[in-house]
């Protein structure tokens, strides 16, 4: 299926687009979570600003998991729309075990995820085990994150496997246009 | 819980998906070592995904 526009092939750019601009977010979107959680597990910073950056990252976590799951289908829809074959393409076949890999990964973090907004809600609430609480915040976040610095490692380095094989369409030079409609342009 | 819905519902279908295709491809193209180590790790997210989806399709009884 193509539909042609001035020499760009719509389906194929959009699909390609928004696989690379998930995993772009993916990136920078993990690193927010790992920049936000210093302070929230910081029991000697104000409970205010705690709840609020635990509910930020909260929020984070849900677009990011969005995007792990969607990456899947998005990606096999694309090797159906630029014709590579699923199972047969060596340089995919690494990519697909990084991508195995982010997943026991996730199975991993599930568990852990929420803790932290669950024990400011309880702690604002006014819970007397305070300290309890404030321990296993910090104890679940520094088990969470080196888990959420491989998955990042990972997407990295999936990321850098597709760039190091992309190439362009049959019948291109330019990797977004087709280069007759190119030469017509002249 | 669409979320949760989802969740299980993409790890059991691709897990399978991935997991039996490459397993499908080693058995028509040769042992590699890539494939083999998909096959084993998408069939068994799958397989541990698999109850956990089954449960919210089929809930637990009071």
């Amino acid at each position: 299926m193509s539909i042609e526009v001035g020499g760009v092939d719509i389906v194929d750019i959009s699909f390609r687009g928004v696989h690379a601009v998930m995993a772009a977010a993916w990136l920078l979107f993990d690193f927010i979570v790992f920049w936000l959680h210093f302070k929230i597990k910081d029991a000697s910073q104000p409970l205010g600003e705690r709840l609020e950056r635990a509910r930020v990252m909260h929020g984070i976590d849900t677009v990011v998991a969005y995007i792990f799951l969607l990456m899947l289908p998005s990606g096999v829809i694309l090797c159906y729309v630029t014709g590579t074959p699923i199972f047969a393409t060596g340089w995919l076949s690494w990519k697909h075990l990084l991508y195995g890999l982010i997943i026991v990964d996730a199975l991993y973090l599930m568990p852990i995820s929420g803790t932290a907004l669950k024990n400011l809600k309880a702690i604002k609430a006014g819970a007397e085990n305070v300290d309890e609480l404030n321990n296993e915040i910090r104890s679940k976040m520094n088990q969470a994150m080196p888990a959420v610095w491989l998955v990042w490692i990972l997407v990295f380095a999936a990321s850098l496997i597709s760039v190091l094989n992309l190439k362009a369409p049959t019948g291109q030079e330019y990797i977004f246009r087709k280069t007759e409609t190119v030469r017509t342009d002249r | 819980m669409f979320l949760i819905w989802l969740l299980w519902l993409i790890i059991v279908i691709g897990g399978f998906f991935l997991g039996i295709g490459y397993g499908w491809q080693m058995y028509s193209a040769g042992f590699e070592f890539s494939l083999l180590l998909n096959a084993v790790i998408y069939c068994g997210c799958a397989i541990y995904a698999l109850p956990k989806l089954l449960r919210l399709f089929i809930p637990k009884k009071q």
